[in-house]
């Protein structure tokens, strides 16, 4: 344990040395103080206005955690999924003495940290809104971070370190774990179909006797009831049980036999871990932890004209061959929002003044807040052939980002055209309405040139985000300008027609900073 | 001394390595060749204890599984990865730990300097080049004091000091009584160092020489000639 001690101990502190030389690190702290100082009253505020803000409402509260992370956490274990080994602990840890257990322990504890700076800050604030008394809160701590925190080691040091265990038992214990949510989720609609959707059913269902009977779940909630209500024959049975299990776990994880077999599984789980975390560095959304690759389809395609064209026709073969086509996230999020306004369109909301704007606002917002989305054309910079190709950067970048404005015009007929019947939009707003989304995703693309290009390798993710995120703000700031202009000069076509003009050119704008920067790839 | 016998490993429906059998006495050097996909890799990973196989391996007469046998064995592989928030001289002080090996901090200063990481020793592993890498991971691997190391292709993005310090340094580890085996496609590096070469294709050991029995012949065209691959 010494060596994975050290470890921690040493990489906390060069942490800390490094985040104090940041100074987003200042950013942070001050956004962590905020949400410490404002989430409290904002919670007491939600508490009291629920009527929970009692030791009541306290169980209530820490149930509901319960049932959202305790079952989670025994299938993904269940899985052999849930524990984050880098290729690091692979080249150094895998193959040193240490023990294969020991291992376990140690990539499960890797979140204690922060889950007990969680649990402090968590303990003092329900102390404030739920008036627990010290003890109360003290007691709460102990178990809810460090005996649940154990138990759940154990329990994922058997599910996988275990080499008795088969692949048919650790499914069984998935479909396990889905048959307790099922039947927890059935004595809660249960509860609530015979007494009515209220607080008071939801008391009656979180203080059921049965529910206190159902492992790990509902013995968790009897030891919370334990804990900060009042002691009753099956709060202490269940207790009971959990603390018999607590010890079975404890005994049958440290007696078993662990040579390492896990390790194959970990190593892989590894590999797709740190392709995640630079896949997720350069803006893709692709989340793929111990499942196969995506078979590719079989695919071709005509390459018309020569030189920078290239590019785009390479990013179409790649669309050719994946299995949704052209079909993606974004595709989705358009679906999404599509759906919303029809449904809202149905049930006649009513956005008053802000109707002629809703779209073109939430359009703003949807690509503002998925900035990191950058699909496949992003990987053109990293290739050195982007800047070797014999023709212009401009229409490089061009033929680049091509794909992508036209992967846009399509999410953007998807998401806009339903929405705009949905609300009564007339046909040229509605295209003005999808010219101008394509005109937003330009902006973000190229404004994304100009933040590599202003970055290079001096600034980190961070700031790279943060001035990306600027720098689109300004396109978004200049098209709200504009259509606050064009409707006071001439109503609302105007408006568009002058948010689609102001929009456009900040894209053009940054269109002509980045072809300038795209002839190096030192420059990015 | 390293002995692998009757390993065995099968990933779904494809055999990789089948029936691998070989041993590496104590102060040789060996390696093991075959063109890419012959199953090398699935060898030095079983070897290193990272996959589930069928079969022995034993370290010094141990079953590799043991922790006697892990604490003996150093392991570089292909892909350095280092802890982005451990310095090159704290991957050593984990290594130190972890092993529960006696190193003196004149001896750790001693291998930085060989492999020209003096000046680099507070750098943070996010910090560090490729090259550094693999010198940091070599570094490592010879901190343990191991009596059996296994390389795994070790010369990759190394520069040429560095390749001709390990060249010695493994060497020195021969003449120390320690087994050495060395996974690599790189011939022309391998040369002078070779006692028992291994050669590998389509997951069987389909050769085995050792120095004094081949003297005359050339590594490379012993390689072609039993690979039945193109010169």
């Amino acid at each position: 344990m010494g060596a994975f001690f050290y470890l921690y101990k040493r990489s906390i502190v060069n942490r800390m040395k490094r985040a104090i030389k940041k100074p987003v690190t200042i950013i942070w702290l001050l956004f962590i103080l905020f949400y410490i100082v404002m989430v409290p009253y904002g919670l007491m505020e939600i508490a009291r206005d629920m009527k929970i803000d009692s030791p009541n409402g306290m169980v209530i509260a820490m149930s509901f955690l319960a049932f959202m992370l305790i079952p989670a956490n025994i299938i993904a274990y269940a899985k052999r999924k849930g524990l984050a080994f880098m290729p690091c602990d692979v080249h150094f840890a895998f193959p040193s003495p240490i023990s294969p257990k020991l291992m376990l322990v140690y990539a499960h504890m890797k979140g204690l940290p922060v889950n007990l700076i969680i649990g402090v800050i968590g303990m003092i604030i329900s102390g404030l809104i739920f008036g627990i008394t010290p003890v109360q809160m003290v007691l709460f701590l102990l178990f809810a971070t460090f005996m649940q925190n154990i138990l759940e080691a154990g329990i994922m040091v058997i599910m996988y370190g275990s080499e008795k265990i088969t692949e048919k038992v650790r499914k069984v214990a998935v479909y396990v774990a889905y048959g307790l949510i099922g039947f927890v989720l059935i004595l809660g609609l249960y509860t609530i179909g015979t007494n009515g959707l209220s607080l008071e059913s939801v008391q009656l269902f979180i203080s059921s006797d049965v529910l206190k009977m159902v492992p790990f779940i509902g013995w968790y909630i009897a030891v919370l009831h334990l804990i900060i209500l009042e002691p009753t024959v099956m709060t202490i049975i269940g207790s009971a049980a959990y603390l018999v299990a607590f010890v079975a776990i404890m005994v049958i994880a440290v007696r078993m036999k662990c040579t390492g077999q896990y390790y194959e599984e970990a190593m892989s789980f590894a590999d797709d871990y740190e392709e995640l975390r630079n896949k997720q560095k350069q803006g893709s959304a692709e989340i793929r932890i111990g499942k196969k690759k995506a078979n590719l389809k079989q695919a071709d395609v005509e390459y018309k004209g020569s030189g920078a064209k290239a590019l785009f026709y390479r990013q179409l073969l790649e669309y050719k061959k994946q299995k949704f086509f052209v079909f993606d996230g974004q595709t989705l999020i358009a679906v999404a929002v599509a759906v919303l306004f029809v449904v809202a369109g149905i049930w006649g909301v009513d956005f008053e003044e802000a109707t002629p704007f809703i779209i073109p606002g939430i359009i703003a917002y949807i690509v503002f807040i998925f900035a990191n989305l950058n699909g496949k054309w992003h990987k053109e910079l990293k290739y050195a052939y982007t800047y070797l190709i014999p023709d212009s950067s401009f229409k490089k970048l061009f033929y680049a980002t091509l794909m992508q404005l036209l992967l846009a015009a399509m999410n953007g007929v998807i998401m806009i055209v339903p929405s705009g019947i949905a609300l009564g939009y007339k046909p040229i707003i509605m295209i003005l309405c999808i010219i101008c989304y394509v005109a937003l995703m330009a902006n973000k693309l190229y404004s994304l040139v100009v933040t590599e290009f202003i970055c290079g390798t001096a600034l980190g993710l961070v700031a790279r985000q943060f001035i990306h995120m600027l720098l689109m703000g300004v396109g978004i700031g200049a098209g709200a300008l504009g259509a606050v202009l064009g409707f006071f000069m001439g109503g609302e076509v105007l408006a568009y027609v002058f948010m689609l003009l102001f929009t456009v050119l900040i894209s053009l704008i940054l269109m002509i900073i980045s072809s300038l920067n795209f002839e190096k790839m030192e420059s990015l | 001394m390293l002995e692998v016998i009757n390993l065995s490993k099968k990933y779904s429906k494809v055999l990789a390595a089948d029936e691998v059998t070989f041993q590496v006495p104590d102060g040789k050097v060996g390696i093991l060749l075959g063109p890419n996909g012959a199953g090398k890799s699935t060898v030095i990973k079983s070897i290193a204890g990272l996959l589930r196989y069928k079969g022995k391996v034993k370290i010094q007469g141990i079953n590799s599984k043991e922790t006697e046998a892990k604490r003996q064995f150093a392991y570089v592989p292909e892909l350095p990865n280092m802890y982005e928030m451990l310095t090159v001289r704290e991957h050593v002080e984990f290594i130190k730990r972890a092993y529960n090996v006696t190193i003196t901090d004149e001896e750790v200063n001693e291998l930085l300097v060989r492999f020209e990481l003096d000046d680099k020793a507070d750098k943070l592993g996010s910090e560090l080049s490729k090259g550094m890498m693999q010198k940091v991971s070599i570094l490592c691997a010879l901190a343990i004091k191991p009596k059996v190391i296994l390389l795994d292709e070790p010369m990759v993005g190394l520069d040429p000091a560095a390749i001709k310090e390990l060249k010695a340094m493994i060497l020195e580890l021969r003449d120390k009584g320690c087994t050495i085996l060395i996974s690599t496609h790189m011939l022309e590096m391998v040369k002078e160092l070779w006692d028992v070469t291994f050669i590998m294709n389509k997951g069987h050991i389909i050769g085995t020489y050792a120095r004094e029995e081949v003297a005359n012949e050339d590594l490379e065209a012993l390689f072609f000639e039993v690979t039945g691959q193109e010169e």
